[in-house]
C-alpha cells in the first residue's frame, strides 16, 4: 500500500521521461511542462543524479561466481536424466542391425530383474509344496493369505494456484496442510503451483477448491488441473 | 545462423535457436542475461549468495520453458517475469528461514580506476552509501526502482511483469524514488551531491 499523498501527475512520468521509454507524443508533452511547471524540472535534476549514483552502486557490486553457469547446466543434464527421453524416428535398420538387435535385446539387462522375481516366485511355490505339503495349502491360495485384496487406491487430484506476493511462506504451507495437500511444484514462468491432494471423505475437491479460492489475502487464483 | 556467433543474434531468434534444446544457444541466452538477472535479484533479495541460488533456479525455469514461450511478449520480459517469481518466492523462504547472507550493502568491490585514488574512494564511498540506502527500501520498492532507473524499462513493460496496472507502477515508482531520497540523506548524501 503507497502512502497517501499528493502526487503530482507528471512528475510519475520523468523516470520513463529520462530513459525516453515514453512515446513520441507522451515525450513532446513532458516537454513542453518542463517549460512552465515549478516542480519538475527539480524533480528532473534529482532523478537523472539518482539514476547515475544508482548505475555506479550496482556496478560496483560483483557479478555471479564464475561456476554459476556450470550449475545451471549440471541442473539441467540432472533433469534431463530424470526425464524420459523422447523417440525419435530412425531410418530402417538393415537385416544384419535387425538381427544384431534381436540378440542384443535377448542379452540386456532389463530382463535381469523378471528373471530374478521369477525364479524367486517360483522357488518359494515350490518350497511351500514340498514342505507344507497338501495341510498347507489347504488353508487357500497364497494370495489369499498376503495383502487383502481391493485395498482402496486413494484418487489424487492437483489444483494450480497462484499466491499473492506478501503471502508469507509459513501461512502458506500451513494452509496446504490443513487442507491436506503439498505443494509439488512451482513457481513455473507463470508464477503458478501445483498443490497435491489425496481425496478423502471428509473434504471433496471442491470444497478444497472453494477453501483456496476464498483466500484473498493468500492466494490470487485457483483451478483444478485435470488429471 | 551462425551458431558460433551469436552476438549479432536477436532475442527472440536466440530463444528460438534454443527450442530444440540447443546447449550452445542457450549458453549464450544465458551470457546475455546473467548479469542482468543477477543484479536485479541482488537488488530484490538482498543477499549475494540467494541471489545466485535463485539465478540457477531462473535459468533452470527458463530452459524448461523454452517450448512454454508465447512471444506475445519481449523475451527480457517473459527472462524478468520468471526472475520475479522466483525472488518472491526466494524471499518467502528467507522469511519463514530467517537466513542471514552478506546484506547487499556490504558487497561493494573496491574500483580501481587508476587514475585518481581519491576519487576511487569517493566513488567507493558513494556506492556503498547508495547500496545501504537502497537495502533499507522495501522489496517491491528495490524492484520498481531497480526496473525503472537501472534497466531503464518501459512502466508498461513493468506493468506486465509484475502483473499490475500501469497506474500502479507509475504511482509505485514514484514513491519509491522519494523514500530513496530520504534514505540516501539518512546516509549523509545530500541533495547537492545527487
Amino acid at each position: 500500500m503507497e502512502p497517501e499523498e499528493a502526487i503530482h501527475i507528471e512528475a510519475t512520468l520523468l523516470p520513463a521521461y529520462v530513459s525516453r521509454t515514453l512515446s513520441k507524443e507522451e515525450q513532446q508533452q513532458m516537454e513542453e511542462h518542463l517549460k512552465t511547471c515549478p516542480i519538475c524540472p527539480r524533480e528532473l535534476q534529482e532523478i537523472i543524479a539518482m539514476q547515475a549514483i544508482l548505475k555506479t552502486a550496482v556496478h560496483q557490486r560483483p557479478g555471479p561466481s564464475p561456476d554459476a553457469f556450470s550449475k545451471v547446466m549440471s541442473r539441467i543434464h540432472q533433469d534431463i536424466q530424470h526425464t524420459p527421453r523422447e523417440r525419435h524416428p530412425q531410418t530402417t535398420p538393415s537385416l544384419w542391425e535387425r538381427i544384431e538387435q534381436t540378440f542384443r535385446s535377448l542379452f540386456e539387462v532389463r530382463w535381469a530383474p523378471a528373471l530374478a522375481s521369477f525364479l524367486i516366485v517360483g522357488q518359494a511355490i515350490l518350497l511351500l509344496s514340498v514342505l507344507g505339503g497338501p495341510e498347507t495349502m489347504k488353508n487357500g491360495p497364497i494370495r489369499e493369505r498376503g495383502i487383502p485384496q481391493g485395498t482402496p487406491v486413494i484418487p489424487i487430484f492437483h489444483i494450480q494456484v497462484e499466491f499473492v506476493g506478501t503471502a508469507q511462506e509459513g501461512r502458506l504451507r500451513g494452509l496446504v496442510q490443513e487442507l491436506g495437500g503439498t505443494i509439488i511444484d512451482g513457481p513455473t514462468p507463470e508464477g503458478l503451483y501445483t498443490l497435491r491432494f489425496e481425496q478423502r471423505d471428509s473434504r471433496s475437491p471442491a470444497s478444497i477448491l472453494t477453501t483456496l479460492q476464498t483466500q484473498p489475502d493468500l492466494i490470487k487464483s485457483a483451478k483444478s488441473l485435470q488429471p | 545462423m551462425d551458431p558460433t556467433n551469436w552476438q549479432d543474434v536477436t532475442d527472440l531468434d536466440l530463444l528460438k535457436a534454443c527450442v530444440p534444446h540447443n546447449e550452445g544457444a542457450f549458453a549464450a541466452l544465458y551470457q546475455r542475461y546473467e548479469k542482468r538477472v543477477f543484479q536485479y535479484l541482488i537488488t530484490v533479495v538482498n543477499d549475494p549468495i540467494l541471489a545466485e541460488e535463485t539465478l540457477v533456479e531462473v535459468m533452470l525455469a527458463v530452459w524448461k520453458g523454452l517450448n512454454t514461450f508465447q512471444g506475445q511478449s519481449k523475451v527480457s520480459t517473459w527472462i524478468f517475469g520468471i526472475a520475479h517469481h522466483k525472488a518472491v518466492d526466494a524471499l518467502r523462504k528467507v522469511t519463514s528461514q530467517q537466513r542471514s547472507g552478506t546484506p547487499l550493502e556490504d558487497i561493494v568491490e573496491t574500483a580501481e580506476s587508476g587514475h585518481n585514488p581519491m576519487e576511487d574512494a569517493q566513488q567507493n564511498r558513494m556506492a556503498t552509501l547508495t547500496n545501504h540506502a537502497i537495502a533499507a527500501l522495501s522489496p517491491d520498492h528495490r524492484e520498481v526502482i531497480h526496473m525503472a532507473f537501472y534497466e531503464g524499462l518501459p512502466y508498461p513493460e513493468i506493468a506486465e511483469l509484475l502483473r499490475i496496472p500501469v497506474n500502479t507502477v507509475k504511482t509505485r515508482v514514484y514513491y519509491a524514488k522519494q523514500q530513496l531520497k530520504k534514505n540516501l540523506a539518512q546516509q549523509g548524501v545530500t541533495e547537492e551531491l545527487i
